[in-house]
């Protein structure tokens, strides 16, 4: 799932069936999460050890209206225990996230950057490739912007 | 005051003071090189902006209408984030998503002022924090291996222990 995908329904709705029946690991999946930041494989997990009715369940929330369904996750979130909603929030929550200084075009990440100070800036390119050298993605060694800019200052 | 309309990617129209859509340099060049009349009917399409980011931008635009303007980008001066308004700050309590898209907004529309504040206020997410917060604060992935990690916080080493 690309970062740029905001909350889509089935995702939601994923992880609302999810949580109903999987409290405990619920909690081992958040503790796991924490370390990884990833929700990726987690939840493909889940999906697997999903109940047989659950597929039956998710047919009938797809026809529903929007409004319906907005209605039916409040309900839903009603039922749940407050260790439930926290494993929604952690999955929900990097749909929301985003990488700035990846998604935006050149120029305004390095107008980000550019508001950086030298030990801010070298640790943001310590994060990954592409902060290490945001103008040019084939990371070319040696001379990275991130640098350039920090010795600028 | 004369009203324009501005209409956003999803077709929404928004009834605007002139003087506040011109704000943007691009709706007050617009307006300009296309001698659009004042008291003309017409309707400014923005194909980039959708109608709940416009509606922020118009906010924004309506708030700051009374400011005087920005001075020139001085390249040799240190660049302040700890600035914002607190009108500001509370206006872009929003999430990452939405910052986002008031980025790309404001550098479409050529509204500096807004294109300074959100650029700060990611920068101050970014302040302050160790390699790690900040994969976790942006979800981005860490794509070094370790000993490629190991190299490149060597070569920063130099910095961390001032």
């Amino acid at each position: 799932m690309g970062p740029l995908i905001i909350c889509p329904p089935p995702a939601i709705k994923k992880y609302c069936m999810e949580l109903r029946r999987k409290k405990t690991e619920a909690e081992a999946a958040t503790a796991n999460r924490n370390k990884v930041a990833v929700p990726g494989p987690s939840t493909s997990d889940a999906a697997a050890q999903a109940p047989p009715e659950t597929e039956q369940r998710l047919t009938h929330f797809q026809v529903w209206s929007n409004n319906e369904k907005i209605q039916a996750l409040d309900a839903l979130i009603t039922h749940c225990s407050a260790s439930q909603v926290r494993h929604v929030l952690k999955a929900i929550e990097p749909m929301f996230q985003r990488d700035f200084i990846s998604l935006l075009p050149k120029e305004l990440a390095l107008t980000v950057l550019g508001y950086l100070r030298p030990k801010d800036l070298l640790r943001a390119a310590q994060t990954c490739k592409y902060w290490q050298c945001p103008s040019d993605n084939k990371n070319k060694s040696g001379s990275s912007e991130i640098s350039e800019l920090s010795e600028a200052n | 005051m004369p009203n324009i309309k501005l209409q956003s990617s999803d077709s929404e129209i928004f009834d605007v003071d002139v003087e506040i859509a011109k704000c943007s340099v691009t709706i007050k060049t617009m307006l300009e090189d296309l001698g659009m009349d004042e008291d003309e009917e017409e309707v400014v399409p923005l194909p980039n902006v959708n109608s709940a980011i416009l509606k922020k931008v118009i906010q924004w635009a309506t708030y700051h209408k009374d400011d005087p303007p920005l001075p020139e980008d001085d390249e040799n001066k240190e660049k302040r984030t700890d600035d914002i308004s607190s009108w500001d700050a509370d206006f872009l309590k929003v999430d990452q998503g939405t910052l986002f898209e008031l980025i790309l907004a404001a550098n479409y529309l050529d509204i500096k002022g807004l294109l300074d504040v959100t650029c700060k206020t990611v920068a101050n997410m970014i302040k302050g924090k160790s390699p790690e917060e900040i994969r976790k604060t942006f979800n981005i992935k860490n794509d070094f291996t370790a000993a490629e990690e190991e190299q490149v916080r060597k070569e920063n080493e130099w910095c961390e222990e001032k």
